[in-house]
Order: C-alpha cells, then sequence, then structure tokens
C-alpha cells in the first residue's frame, strides 16, 4: 500500500513528526540566539516527539520488514526451512511486541497513577507510554499477518 | 543479605565515596556483617526512573533528587525554596526533622518505599562565563542553564532566557558558549569540573535556590530483614545518615570554592537587587507549596513551613557556638 | 562471568538464526534477567528501559542526522563534488579513485551515515571508473572503503552512539574524530597509490583539467562546505549544542536542497519517511542494547572482569590490545551498530578504568568499527555496495578493499600510539 509519493502511509505520520522535529529544534536555536526567545519546554516536547515517532513507525518497519537482521546464512537455507523459519520468528517477534504493549500499559497506568509529568512543563506521562503501548500490541498484529503470509508463501504486499 | 544499589553517579563522586560507601559500612557493621551493601556497576534507569527502582524492588536502594518528578513528589520542593542556611548540614537536618515531624506518616507517595535519609545540596549559586551577574540587569538576555521552577521563576524575573539541561551537561553548554551562566552550587564547581569555564560566582548567603535528595530502599525488602537488622538500620539512617550527608555535602562544597579560587575565579555578594528579587521568588514559591501540599494531603502546610524555617533557625545558632 | 559471556554467544547465535538485532538481546536479556533477579523485574525493567530509549531528547539527533545524510543523498551534489574531485586529480594514475576518496571525505564531512555514504557514491563513481577503464576492484574497493570516512569525520553517527552510551561529550567525540579523519583520508589515498602501482591497468591516468575549469568545478564543494561549516561552526561558535546541530543540519540540508530545485515536496516526504523507518529499526537495537546491558549490570559481569585481568597480571596496553582484537574479529560477523551497542558498556568502564582516555577509546572504537565495514565476511559496505551495483561480484570486492583494509590496520596502530592526533583537537576547543 504504497501513496502517490512512494511513502508507506503508516510511515506518514512519524515521518511528518520528524520534519516537525527538525522544525522545532531550529525555531528553539534561532529564537534563542537571535530573539532571546527560547521554546519554553522544547526538551520536554522533542523527548515526548521522539517516543512518539518510534513507535508511530514500528507498524511500517514490521510491515516493510525493516527490522535489522544478519541474513549472511540466506544462501545456504532452502526455500521450505526459510518459510518455517521466517513465521517462528515473525511469531518470536509478535510475542515481544505484545509483551511490550503489556509492560508499556502498565507503565502508563503508575505513570497516572502517581502524577508522573516531565521535568520542565509538567505534561502527564501516561497518554505517551499509552500510546506507545496501543501501537506495539498493533505492531505485533502486523507480525502474526508476515507469519501467516510466510507460512501460506504469499508474496509481500 | 546482600542488598544492591542502584547509583547514577560514577563511584568516585562524593555522593558514592563520600555518602553511600561509608554509611555501606555502618550499615555492615550495625548489622555485624548480616546487611551489606552491593554497588550495581550501572544504573538500572535514568535519574528520574530512580525512585521508582526502589519503589518496585528493581534495586533494594537508590537515590536521587525529588524534582525529576515535580507533580508527585510536590511537597519537597519546600526544601528547595531559596536563602535557607548556608550549611548542608543544617538543611538536611532541619528537612529531615520536618520529614519526620509531619510527613513521613501521612504521604501516600511514599509508600512502598522507607526513606534513609534526605540530603540537601550545598547551596544553588548563580554561576557566569565572562561578566559575573550581581545585579538583576546583569542577568538580563542572558542565557542560563537552568533546571526546575524556581530558577526559570528568577531567571524570568531577571529577564534572562533558560536553556534547559541537567547538570551535567552544562560543561559542554559553557565552554562552547551555547549558554553565558548555569545555576549550580559550589560543590559541582569541582564535581563537574565546571571552575575550569566560569569565571565569576555570585554567592547568595543560603542559596538562590536548593535542591534535595533521597535516598530510598525498597519497603518490601526491609521488612523481610530481621527485626534486629531494621533496628540496626535504622540507627544509622534516618537523621544520622542525613547529617553525615550533609556534612559530606558541605566539605564537598568547601573543596569546591578552594579549587574555584585557584582557578582564579572570583566571587562576588549579589546586590540589594537582586536579593530582593530572590526574596520575591521565594514568597511566591512558598505559595504554590501550600497550595501543592494542600493538594497532597498535608493538613497544616503553613504550621509545617514555620517549622522547617525555625529548624533552620535553631541548627544555625546550634552550629554557630560549636 | 561464564553465564554473561554464555549469554553474549546466544544473542550472537540468535542473531545469525535471522531473528531481529534488538529482539534477540530482549529476549536474552529477559531469561537472563529473570534467572540472576527474577521474573518481575525483568518485565519491569522492560517497561522503564523502553520508555527511557525513546523518550529521549538526547537521542533525537539521530533520526535528525539520518535526515541530513538522506537529503543530501537526493540531491545531486554527490555528482559536484565527484566532478570536482576529478578535475583536480583525475589525470594521474588511479586519479578517479583518488578523487572518490577524496570526494568520500568532503562528503562524509556532511553526512553522519557510512551507508549513504556508499550508496550515494557507488551511483556516481563507479559509473565514470568504467567508463575510464578503471579495474571493478579498484573502483569497488576505494567506494566501500571511502564510505568508512563517514563515521569518523564530525557529524557521525556512530560517535553520537558511543557519547550517548558512555555519557562523554559528543562535542568532544566530534573534535577528536576529525584529524583522525584527516589520516584516514591521507592513508587511503596512499593505498590507491600502491594499488596501482602493483597493478598499472587498474586505474589507468585520464585527461588533464586546465585551471579554469578546476575553479568551475570549485563550486560544487561550496555547498557541502558550507552545511559543514553551518553545523560543525554552529557547535563550536555556540550558537547550538550538538544535539541541536542535527536539527540544524537537516534543516539547512532541506532548504539548500530546495533552493537548489534538487528535491520536490514529494522527494522530501520519500526522504522523510525513509528515515524514520531506519531509525525505528535503530531504536529497537537500542532498546535491545539498553536491556541487555542491565544483565550484564545485574550478573556483576564487570566486577568479575576485572578480577579476571588482574588475576592475569595483564597490563593495561595488553588489555587493550585483547579488546581491540575481539573487535576485529567480532566486526567479522556483526553488524557495527550492533556491535558498539553491544560492546561498549562492557568495555568502556574497563579501559576508563585502567586510565585510558574516554574520548580516545572513542575514536579507537569508531576506527575499528569502520574496519569491520569492509571486513570480509560480513562488512555492511560491502553489502550495500553489492546491493546498488548488483553486477559487482563479491569476490571482486574483497579484492578492492584490501590494499584499504590494510591500510586502516596502520592508521588505527598509528591512533594507538599517538593518542595525541586524537585528543589535540578537542584540548584546544574546549
Ligand atoms: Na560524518
Ligand atoms: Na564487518
Amino acid at each position: 500500500m504504497k501513496s502517490r509519493n512512494g511513502i508507506d502511509r503508516l510511515a506518514l505520520l512519524p515521518a511528518l513528526l520528524l520534519l516537525a522535529l527538525a522544525v522545532i529544534t531550529f525555531v528553539d536555536v534561532v529564537g534563542r540566539n537571535l530573539l532571546a526567545m527560547p521554546l519554553t519546554g522544547s526538551f520536554d516536547i522533542i523527548s515526548y516527539m521522539m517516543a512518539v515517532l518510534v513507535f508511530a513507525a514500528a507498524p511500517a518497519v514490521t510491515r516493510s520488514r525493516s527490522h535489522v537482521v544478519v541474513d549472511l546464512l540466506d544462501p545456504f537455507c532452502p526455500a521450505w526451512l526459510a518459510r518455517i523459519r521466517g513465521a517462528a520468528i515473525e511469531l518470536l517477534s509478535a510475542g515481544i511486541l505484545f509483551l511490550l504493549a503489556w509492560r508499556l500499559g502498565l507503565y502508563g497506568i503508575e505513570a497516572h497513577e502517581f502524577d508522573r509529568v516531565s521535568p520542565d512543563i509538567y505534561l502527564p506521562i501516561w497518554p505517551i507510554a499509552g500510546f506507545c503501548a496501543a501501537v506495539a500490541a498493533v505492531t505485533g498484529f502486523i507480525h502474526l499477518a508476515n507469519a501467516a503470509r510466510d507460512i501460506l508463501g504469499e508474496p509481500e504486499q | 543479605q546482600e542488598l544492591s544499589v542502584s547509583t547514577w553517579l560514577p563511584m568516585g563522586h562524593h555522593i558514592n565515596a563520600g555518602i553511600l560507601e561509608p554509611y555501606a559500612k555502618r550499615v555492615s557493621e550495625a548489622t555485624d556483617g548480616r546487611v551489606t551493601l552491593n554497588f550495581l556497576g550501572k544504573p538500572l534507569g535514568s535519574p528520574a526512573e530512580h525512585f521508582e527502582l526502589a519503589r518496585k524492588g528493581l534495586a533494594d536502594i537508590t537515590w536521587s533528587n525529588f524534582t525529576y518528578e515535580p507533580k508527585r513528589f510536590a511537597v519537597f520542593t519546600l526544601f528547595e525554596l531559596p536563602l535557607l542556611s548556608d550549611s548542608s548540614e543544617v538543611n538536611s537536618v532541619a528537612a529531615w526533622n520536618t520529614y519526620e515531624k509531619f510527613l513521613a506518616s501521612s504521604l501516600s507517595v511514599l509508600e512502598g518505599v522507607e526513606i534513609l535519609g534526605l540530603m540537601q545540596l550545598d547551596p544553588g549559586m548563580i554561576n557566569m562565563r565572562d561578566t559575573a551577574a550581581v545585579k538583576p540587569e546583569d542577568l538580563a538576555g542572558k542565557k542560563m542553564r537552568a533546571g526546575g521552577p524556581i530558577q526559570s521563576a528568577l531567571l524570568e524575573k531577571a529577564g534572562g532566557v533558560s536553556v534547559s539541561a541537567p547538570q551535567s551537561k552544562s560543561y559542554e553548554l559553557l565552554s562552547t558558549g551555547v549558554v553565558d551562566g548555569t545555576f549550580a552550587n559550589t560543590e559541582a564547581l569541582y564535581g563537574f569540573k565546571l571552575f575550569e569555564v566560569v569565571k565569576h560566582q555570585t554567592a547568595v548567603k543560603g542559596g538562590a535556590y536548593n535542591g534535595i535528595f533521597f535516598i530510598a530502599m525498597n519497603k518490601k525488602r526491609f521488612d523481610s530483614l530481621s527485626e534486629e537488622d531494621r533496628q540496626a538500620i535504622r540507627g544509622v539512617s534516618g537523621i544520622e545518615l542525613s547529617r553525615a550527608a550533609g556534612i559530606d555535602w558541605d566539605q564537598s562544597s568547601a573543596a569546591g570554592g578552594s579549587a574555584a579560587e585557584k582557578a582564579g575565579m572570583t566571587f562576588s555578594e549579589p546586590s540589594e537587587e537582586l536579593l530582593s528579587l530572590i526574596r520575591e521568588v521565594r514568597t511566591e514559591q512558598e505559595q504554590v507549596w501550600i497550595e501543592s501540599a494542600k493538594a497532597a494531603g498535608v493538613e497544616n502546610p503553613q504550621e509545617v513551613m514555620d517549622f522547617f524555617y525555625a529548624e533552620i533557625e535553631r541548627l544555625d545558632a546550634e552550629r554557630a557556638s560549636r | 562471568m561464564i553465564a554473561t559471556l554464555s549469554a553474549c554467544a546466544i544473542v550472537v547465535a540468535l542473531v545469525f538464526l535471522r531473528i531481529p538485532v534488538g529482539f534477540a538481546m530482549l529476549v536474552v536479556g529477559l531469561a537472563g534477567i529473570a534467572m540472576f533477579r527474577d521474573l518481575a523485574v525483568a518485565l519491569d525493567l522492560l517497561g522503564s528501559t523502553t520508555m527511557e530509549t525513546v523518550a529521549s531528547f538526547e537521542l533525537s539527533v539521530i533520526p535528525l542526522f539520518l535526515l541530513m545524510g538522506n537529503v543530501i543523498n537526493r540531491s545531486n551534489i554527490s555528482r559536484e563534488l565527484y566532478d570536482c574531485a576529478n578535475t583536480f586529480v583525475g589525470h594521474r594514475r588511479g586519479g578517479l579513485a583518488l578523487a572518490t576518496v577524496l570526494s568520500c571525505g568532503v562528503f562524509s564531512a556532511i553526512c553522519g551515515s557510512s551507508l549513504a555514504t556508499v550508496a550515494t557514491m557507488s551511483k556516481v563513481a563507479l559509473p565514470a571508473m568504467r567508463r575510464h577503464n578503471y579495474g571493478d576492484e579498484l573502483a569497488a574497493g576505494a567506494i566501500a572503503a571511502g564510505g568508512t570516512l563517514g563515521v569518523l569525520i564530525p557529524p557521525s553517527v556512530i560517535l553520537i552512539l558511543y557519547g550517548l552510551l558512555t555519557e562523554t561529550s559528543i562535542g568532544q567525540l566530534f573534535a577528536a574524530g576529525f584529524i583522525p579523519g584527516l589520516v584516514g583520508i591521507g592513508f587511503y589515498l596512499l593505498a590507491v597509490q600502491a594499488a596501482v602501482a602493483l597493478k598499472p591497468e587498474l586505474g589507468p591516468a585520464g585527461e588533464r583539467h586546465g585551471w579554469r575549469e578546476r575553479l568551475r568545478s570549485a563550486r560544487g564543494v561550496l555547498l557541502p562546505i558550507l552545511l559543514f561549516v553551518i553545523v560543525i561552526g554552529g557547535i563550536y561558535a555556540g550558537f547550538f549544542t550538538p544535539t541541536e546541530s542535527a536539527g540544524i543540519g537537516a534543516v539547512a540540508a532541506i532548504m539548500i536542497a530546495f533552493a537548489r530545485r534538487a528535491i520536490t515536496w514529494s522527494d522530501l516526504l520519500d526522504v522523510l519517511g525513509e528515515t524514520v523507518l531506519v531509525s525505528a529499526a535503530l531504536f529497537f537495537i537500542l532498546i535491545g542494547a539498553l536491556y541487555f546491558s542491565h544483565l550484564v549490570t545485574l550478573s556483576g559481569f564487570s566486577y568479575e572482569i576485572v578480577e579476571w585481568l588482574e588475576g592475569l597480571n595483564a597490563t593495561p596496553i595488553m588489555v587493550l590490545l585483547g579488546i581491540l582484537a575481539i573487535y576485529l574479529l567480532l566486526g567479522c560477523i556483526m553488524d557495527s551498530m550492533a556491535m558498539i551497542v553491544l560492546t561498549v558498556p562492557i568495555f568502556f568502564p574497563l579501559v576508563t578504568g585502567l586510565g585510558f582516555h574516554p574520548v580516545w577509546f572513542g575514536i579507537i572504537v569508531v576506527v575499528v568499527s569502520e574496519i569491520s565495514f569492509i571486513t570480509p565476511p560480513i562488512g555492511i559496505n560491502i553489502f550495500v555496495l553489492r546491493s546498488n551495483q548488483p553486477d559487482l561480484s563479491i569476490a571482486t570486492i574483497y579484492r578492492g578493499v584490501t590494499p584499504f583494509w590494510i591500510s586502516d590496520i596502520f592508521r588505527l596502530a598509528v591512533l594507538t600510539a599517538f593518542p595525541a592526533l586524537s585528543l589535540w583537537l578537542p584540548s584546544l576547543l574546549f
């Protein structure tokens, strides 16, 4: 599923966030040096955007199978075995993502319970952890879909 | 019994070498070697995670700054107000006594941990790279590394520009000139080698701001120790640990000051205008604190504050007569 | 100690089974922490470690520097650079290979990543060298090796990673990498000369260009140098921090690319998408690495290994040489980024404890990891080059990188013997 631009639609949100990240840094630096007017809370905002950016990109990373792997032994692996191995790894990855979703969810619940906030402008932490947890769960299902595709030998989208 | 300690500064730093390691020795002696402290080679999380690390028992003992979680621990900003005592020992003992008398039993935010001690940093000062900041105008338009509401409020009143970063980044920020100065305690002049990159300190008696650290232990783990060992540990903790820590902060502060002097740093007094600006900040932040203390379930915040100030006065007098 | 080393070995084995690097470290970390402490601790650390890694102001430099490199990559700057270098040295024997090394060097100065440099230069330099009847092995070697210059000459993603893992000043690391980077360019130029001296047919001399042409083409160098001055100059002039420099560099690169009409909005969106995919994949490695390092901490490994070394009565320099040997071996089987995140947390306290300078060790680690980029059988640059130019045989590339690999070993020896080469510039600037 590619948009006109050739960018995976799943990657659209993090892509725009990355641009915003660059612009915010730029505005902060220019404001501080030329106008004596820094962007209040830029430290907190950028930290938060990073968390959203990384997890928002996770579904696209999984669907495009862009995780870093060592494929040195690929030439020695027959096709049938590669399919089984691929499915097994995707299942394991799904498990890890569900585990992350669970723990990040708990982290968010506790952050809410204990009023945990960012240091400068007191942004609450729970929504970010919650977002990461939700996306991790979605990504887990995409890994499951990848596993099914590996077993059935379906071509990638 | 071996208790793991997660510490986020290097072992050579005085918090480890001067406070926690001697404490570990006292714990071991008091329990006849039944309880020992084992320092992990690397922290198990960021400084802001260290309260949670102790609460959940990922490490048995941790220390950190309450203001890394500013809303959760808003009650403890009382101890960070400007213009307290010049001595960390006095501030730490006063903070401990106030905590023990009014806060220890009533604060739900401390559930899950046993607070072993409180320590006040030596008073926070204004440190400048090129020109001393004696009057409020000297800070106008200046870029300052600042952390926390009190430093930001002072800077805002003086018309300065705040750059938010941890103290560990001060050296780099100052050496390249990204900032013109930093709020820092005198100990940090040596501890973070800031004396190499700042030339002037404005020494505000009792601090332009203050900072408080906790030393905490996982409650379940504490309760799992024998009654005898718990009593032994309590005997070297609490006011004892807080006082010992404060004394070490005072010594480290003096060491920082003399290193800075040797490096040719100049020290000046704040002008009356700057002082009254700091007093203004203090009055405002006192009100902020009273509100947040009420919200945290402290019944008589004004009484708590008065007690804390009275303790400082009492202990200061006691110290002067020593 | 045995348990920790086994955990490391299991990670390597899982990685070879094609399990994503970050996930392999997470799985082994989870099992290991559950063993050393208990499952509850392992699970709790998973949440806090993940949040700490992703919600990080400091780590924002990684996607932003990658963005800057990728934007530059899309615009035509690399070709102009190459043409310029060619007018100056193309008439010498092996001149186009010299031009490749030089333009890789300049390109490195603005691009934070080795892979991007190789991918870009392979499209520009390889066709040119083939047109001039250069041997494929020299062409391939120069490109694969030239790409490694990118990680030492600032800005550099690997130096940033090292700085973040060890809390070493990134500004000082950047300053420290500069001279060793120049030394690297010098040694690579010598490697080209040596290769054509042995086999002159690899690099026939081209035509000579006049000074007028040289000056005209020199405009191609101006923009990259401008970008370098903005990014690195801005750091040392105190306008912004190394962390912020990535954002400034990315915005500046985008503005320059648009001003030259070298990219369109749709190109930009494409580049942004590509960058976030690579960055997010990298962050999952970082999460895994940080989590795995907690296993190393909880197992008491760093204390045990120090005791073990003391028992051996090894001198500091022997320990250092041992560590360098481990890196060269690991570099043959492992991706460099993964190697750094896995090993630096273990070796750094050891090496600095022995009295070596943290900034200097950072430069040494980066040089070794660079060497691993072009070390057979798994040199990542070799594979990037190969995937960009499928008609090159791996064997040809292996042969081609050999002189460069040898010159890298010489450079490593020089930098190890003379720490001042790395430490003089930072001492001047800080
Ligand atoms: Na670079
Ligand atoms: Na390699």
